[in-house]
């Protein structure tokens, strides 16, 4: 009678302090993912809520905004505990202390883990801010059974510049008046422009060996590049006409109803192609490392999405579990397998699965020949002055050496504030 | 004061209600513009973390920068800004009162007719704003769709500097049509019939009872009209910021929008608090100006 009386009571006693840790903790996650993509994302963070015990707020904020958003809510103390981060906005909100610093929680094993290009967007003045979830650089993809129709073999994608504009012309040459086909959509933002400027030689923001950057937006090779989508452009293989507000949409619809030959987008944009007329048989997309230029360079941005701890978390180590567990080996090949996505995991690669996914080889084949960036706080803004004008240059509003002389200027601005790191 | 007690008490939440919400947040703003706060030095509560704000005052130099440095593109956005307004006001005002004429005779059905020209007041401002977006798209929108099938070709409606603005006023003046012709019928509906009779006694015809009745009596309503009209379209920030983004390449920025880019895109929070200053001493100018020149010509504006 006392024995089962002592062991009720310690039975109530584990079953209390099991509910009040499982009870108690509650994270709050923004994703960034596209809706195709967070189909499978539910399910994942589902299971690792319920294998950890905890309760999971899952939120979705939409890319193109939740940099700005992400800031004005950390700064009133009511950021999510994890933040899915672009690459670019890390050095920033660790500059700006909203997000917490994991180095010491993270061994070396767990770094060593992960690949080093990714790794090294999460770490900023010799810290770890973040774990990263998946990398990625645009690729050249293109619809197979369109290369066929206009006499193009679809094993040997173009791998020159000027044997890009020859496809493009002989695809966009199958179009009718009234039934246009584009050979190759334009570049839908400064982003995806960046290809063609490493092609022929140009740069973004170059670092020095004195610690000091150059920068390469305005030098002869970016006007070259620029110059080349112009050429594109006018000689009217490449289409639709520019729209910014709505290009990266119409490029995507077009692409995915066969209206066009080629495009340059990343492996995040692929679970929505796949959604299209066209590629009903995912054989016909192909995906193909962005062209050479004249010199042989090739480039394409290295991107990518970490997972950030806000550093006013109630339960940062809690935070970094439920991050540790959606970055599960099994996770990220699911992720790959299903929706093309670039696992950072070494150990995701030895996964056999992976082989058979041809649009994922495609992209594995692109990283190969991909540009990292310089990791800097002003990383996150460089596009606001770079995407308009970019836009006025494709539209003929400005000059475009002009519009590149003022990117630099704005840049100078950017790189004469950036914030030194703490203990540097 | 003691007599006046109770008068006080009733107005008391009132003033509390405002003072938070209207002029903490203005004084801040303008104390703000005169600093050099950005994302990494102002306060930020950051759970036990506070990190108090360290910026400092600054005195003019956001507002001689933003005049001075072509960067910040003052003088383009500021014109873009008074064209917007321009083409925006007159033609909520002429279609406004062109409408309240038309409803404002016994016909038929004039219930529905009202009902259904109101109908753009009632849907949220984004929403319509997404579906003009969606008319303008060049590719697949519906009007190039409608403008290729007819033969006539598509139109660079949100890719050409000056058709972009074309699209965001249209889009603009349909959302404001509702409020001015409400505005101008109600004014219509005050002026007392008997004046109309006795023009008609005296032998006028319609277009002189128009231009020597309704318009004269109208002129108050048309002036307040007008008036917020300006102060509204020169603030409005929802149709430029959901069709056309400010764009093609900043060609409809307006001082609203260009702040908000600052403040917040950039988190440059000491230039983005100027530039709303600076629209605030626009608009102060602006209607100080209007209302003195009316007072001046002897009308009475309902203001």
């Amino acid at each position: 009678m006392k024995k089962a009386l002592v062991l009720i009571a310690v039975l109530v006693l584990l079953l209390g302090a099991m509910g009040v840790s499982a009870q108690d903790v509650e994270i709050t996650y923004w994703d960034t993912m596209n809706d195709q993509e967070r189909v499978v994302f539910q399910e994942i963070v589902d299971a690792c809520a319920a294998d950890l015990g905890i309760t999971v707020n899952y939120e979705y904020v939409p890319f193109d905004q939740a940099q700005a958003t992400y800031r004005t809510a950390a700064q009133a103390g009511n950021a999510p505990d994890v933040l899915r981060t672009e690459v670019a906005w890390g050095p920033e909100f660790a500059a700006a202390g909203y997000t917490y610093d994991i180095t010491d929680w993270v061994t070396e094993e767990e770094r060593a883990s992960y690949l080093d290009a990714p790794f090294n967007y999460n770490t900023w003045g010799g810290r770890v801010w973040g774990l990263p979830q998946v990398t990625d650089a645009p690729a050249l993809l293109y619809n197979r059974a369109l290369f066929e129709q206009a006499g193009l073999d679809p094993d040997v994608p173009p791998a020159t510049m000027e044997e890009l504009a020859t496809a493009a012309a002989a695809i966009s040459a199958l179009g009718t008046e009234d039934a246009p086909i584009y050979g190759i959509l334009t570049p839908a933002a400064a982003y995806f422009f960046q290809p063609f400027m490493w092609a022929f030689g140009g740069s973004l923001i170059v670092p020095n060996e004195d610690g000091t950057y150059t920068i390469g937006i305005n030098s002869e090779g970016t006007l070259a590049g620029l110059n080349f989508v112009i050429g594109l452009l006018e000689s009217g293989v490449m289409g639709p006409d520019y729209d910014p507000a709505n290009q990266y949409g119409n490029n995507q619809a077009a692409f995915k109803e066969g209206r066009a030959g080629m495009l340059i987008n990343g492996p995040w944009a692929t679970s929505d192609i796949l959604r299209g007329e066209a590629f009903t048989d995912r054989a016909n997309l192909g995906v193909a490392p962005i062209p050479a230029g004249p010199e042989g360079l090739q480039g394409s941005p290295v991107g990518g999405h970490g997972y950030t701890i806000y550093a006013g978390s109630a339960y940062p180590q809690e935070a970094l579990n439920f991050v540790r567990c959606l970055n599960g080996v099994d996770n990220q090949v699911r992720l790959a397998a299903e929706l093309n996505l670039v696992p950072t995991l070494r150990a995701a690669y030895e996964n056999e699965t992976l082989a058979e996914n041809a649009i994922l080889q495609g992209f594995l084949a692109q990283m190969e020949v991909a540009t990292n960036r310089p990791v800097l706080v002003a990383g996150g803004s460089i596009y606001a002055e770079f995407g308009p004008q970019y836009d006025a240059a494709i539209l003929g509003q400005t000059e475009p050496q002009t519009a590149l002389d003022n990117i630099a200027a704005a840049w100078e601005l950017l790189l004469q504030n950036e914030p030194t790191p703490p203990g540097m | 004061m003691v007599k006046n007690r109770l008068a006080y008490m009733f107005i008391a939440p009132a003033m509390v209600v405002m003072a938070l919400l209207v002029f903490y947040p203005l004084f801040s703003g303008i104390y703000l513009s005169f600093t050099n706060a950005d994302q990494f030095n102002t306060t930020r509560r950051i759970g036990a973390n506070v990190i108090p704000a360290s910026y400092q005052f600054i005195g003019l130099q956001n507002y001689t920068d933003i005049l001075n440095i072509p960067q910040y593109e003052f003088w383009r956005v500021f014109g873009q800004t008074v064209l917007w307004t321009g083409f925006n006001v007159v033609p909520h005002i002429l279609i406004g009162l062109a409408l309240a004429l038309l409803l404002n005779r016994k016909i038929k059905g004039r219930t529905i007719y009202r009902i259904l020209l109101i109908l753009p007041w009632a849907v949220p401002s984004y929403i319509s704003a997404f579906v003009w977006r969606f008319i303008y798209n060049g590719d697949i929108g519906l009007l190039n769709n409608l403008m290729r099938d007819i033969g006539l070709g598509s139109v660079p409606w949100l890719s050409d500097p000056g058709w972009t603005m074309f699209a965001v006023v249209v889009a603009n003046t349909w959302l404001a049509i509702p409020f001015n012709m409400v505005t101008m019928l109600g004014g219509l509906q005050s002026i007392s019939p008997e004046l109309y009779e006795a023009a008609e006694v005296d032998g006028a015809n319609a277009l002189q009872k128009f231009l020597n009745i309704t318009l004269p009596m109208l002129r108050p309503v048309m002036m307040t009209a007008t008036l917020l009209g300006v102060i509204w379209t020169f603030n409005s920030f929802n149709v430029i910021f959901l069709v056309s983004e400010g764009g093609p390449a900043r060609a409809t920025e307006i001082l609203a929008t260009w702040a908000w880019r600052w403040g917040r895109d950039r988190s440059e929070i000491g230039i983005g608090a100027a530039y709303s200053v600076i629209i605030l001493l626009i608009l102060l100018v602006f209607s100080a100006v209007y209302v003195r020149v009316l007072n001046r010509r002897g009308q009475e504006s309902a203001l």
